[in-house]
């Protein structure tokens, strides 16, 4: 579990490096999001989220509602070590009930717009990234990147279609 | 088992026949098939029906009837999405984002009408799956679906999330790999709001044309989603939230990473 735990916070300060990334990379998301959304509780995206887990990929996150998770007696919150990034300090604190995260809050972030990115819904992309990233060997086919013919050879698929050849 | 692999249409196109046999004729008669459309429809080939119509070096009337048809569909994409869908966002003529997967789609008919039956077609990222993943045509079999990784938007070398499937159309689409190449045909500015959006469907041609409007949709793209008939799809979003239609096929995978 203590393991599970690192590797969840680990991927945390990957997103956050991510975002930041993002944010100087495309600014026009800072409108879409930043100033748009409420913080830390609904969703940028309209909608139920009881969709994301509909299926469930597993150890993805599992928010009770559309609203902030509340906190059950038995839940841990566990704080990551401070990183820095080129953009500065980030820290992020992370709510645990089981080995799922309810809740992630950004203890340190470089700019003010950073806090509205750290809903709860958000690390579940990343979750779905750290479980499946393992079980590899039951892919069939690979969708998603829009390769170029050059990009190709850079690809999962072009890994696949080569150990299958 | 093995996997064809063709270049063609500035993209790879990854052909995996699971139906027993020899299927080099089908194949051949697939990857013909989106070379020439490939010669008829790209606008980065100075010859091609698109590039000299953009041009103004060829009229509509003496186009050939495949661009003429290509054209009269785009041209009800555009109305019915009200100019979100557009061929000339850009500013020239670009039917791009239909043409694929309008492409692969036939492709896929064309290997199946040929014999090669069970097969997934992944055309740059959008892929048409038929049949079974073991080729074989027996009950047991025909519970057994293809499993699809989708490539997550900020982290190319994993999944977001992975999709079941047996017949049907995975088609994404986003801000990823080739940057922001969605334009909001209403304002003609790049679409970056949502960086994934993934549509799974009956066919691959409809799935694409889905996955492109709702990038231009931006966050607007859910609610628009959700309105349409045998449409599931799951997004993600620049900020990296996600959302789901309650149907998606998410794949029921064993928890492993996050159970030690």
């Amino acid at each position: 579990m203590r393991r599970a735990i690192v590797a969840t916070l680990g991927t945390i300060a990957g997103l956050v490096a991510l975002l930041n990334y993002k944010t100087t990379a495309l600014p026009q998301r800072v409108n879409a999001l930043g100033a748009g959304t409420t913080p830390t509780t609904t969703g940028a995206l309209p909608g139920d989220t009881g969709g994301n887990n509909s299926g469930g990929g597993p150890g993805t996150t599992a928010p009770s509602g559309p609203g902030s998770p509340t906190t059950q007696a038995n839940d841990r919150v566990v704080k990551g070590n401070q990183f820095d990034n080129q953009f500065g300090p980030v820290q992020v604190e992370v709510t645990l009930r089981g080995n799922k995260i309810v809740d992630v809050n950004a203890l340190q972030m470089p700019t003010d717009h950073q806090q509205s990115l750290f809903i709860s819904e958000q690390a579940a992309p990343m979750l779905r990234q750290e479980t499946l990233t393992v079980q590899s060997a039951q892919i069939d086919v690979i969708g998603g990147a829009t390769y170029t013919s050059e990009s190709y050879a850079q690809s999962l698929q072009s890994a696949l279609d080569a150990a299958k050849r | 088992m093995s996997i064809h692999v063709e270049h063609v249409m500035g993209t790879a196109v990854s052909i995996d026949v699971r139906t027993p046999g020899e299927h080099a004729a089908a194949i051949g008669a697939a990857c013909a098939w989106l070379h020439d459309v490939d010669a008829m429809f790209s606008p980065y080939k100075e010859h091609s029906a698109i590039s000299r119509l953009d041009r103004s070096d060829l009229t509509l009337d003496r186009a050939p009837t495949l661009v003429r048809e290509v054209l009269a569909r785009c041209d009800d994409l555009e109305r019915e999405t009200a100019g979100v869908f557009s061929v000339r966002a850009t500013g020239h003529l670009d039917p791009s984002g239909f043409v694929k997967g309008w492409a692969a789609e036939r492709a896929s008919a064309i290997l199946a009408d040929l014999g090669a039956t069970d097969h997934a077609l992944n055309a740059g990222g959008d892929i048409r799956l038929r049949g079974t993943p073991s080729g074989r045509d027996t009950p047991a079999d025909h519970r057994a679906p293809w499993t699809v990784g989708i490539v997550h938007p900020f982290a190319r070398d994993a999944y977001c999330t992975v999709v079941e499937m047996r017949d049907g159309a995975v088609a994404t689409s986003g801000t990823a790999e080739r940057g922001a190449h969605v334009h909001d045909g209403r304002t003609r500015r790049a679409a970056t709001a949502l960086a994934s959006v993934t549509v799974v469907g009956e066919d691959l041609e409809t799935a694409d044309v889905r996955a492109t409007i709702a990038v231009a949709l931006g966050l607007d793209a859910p609610a628009w989603l959700r309105s349409l008939d045998g449409c599931e799809a799951y997004v993600i979003d620049a900020g990296g939230h996600d959302w789901a239609t309650a149907g998606f096929p998410f794949a029921a995978l064993a928890p492993q990473a996050c159970s030690a």
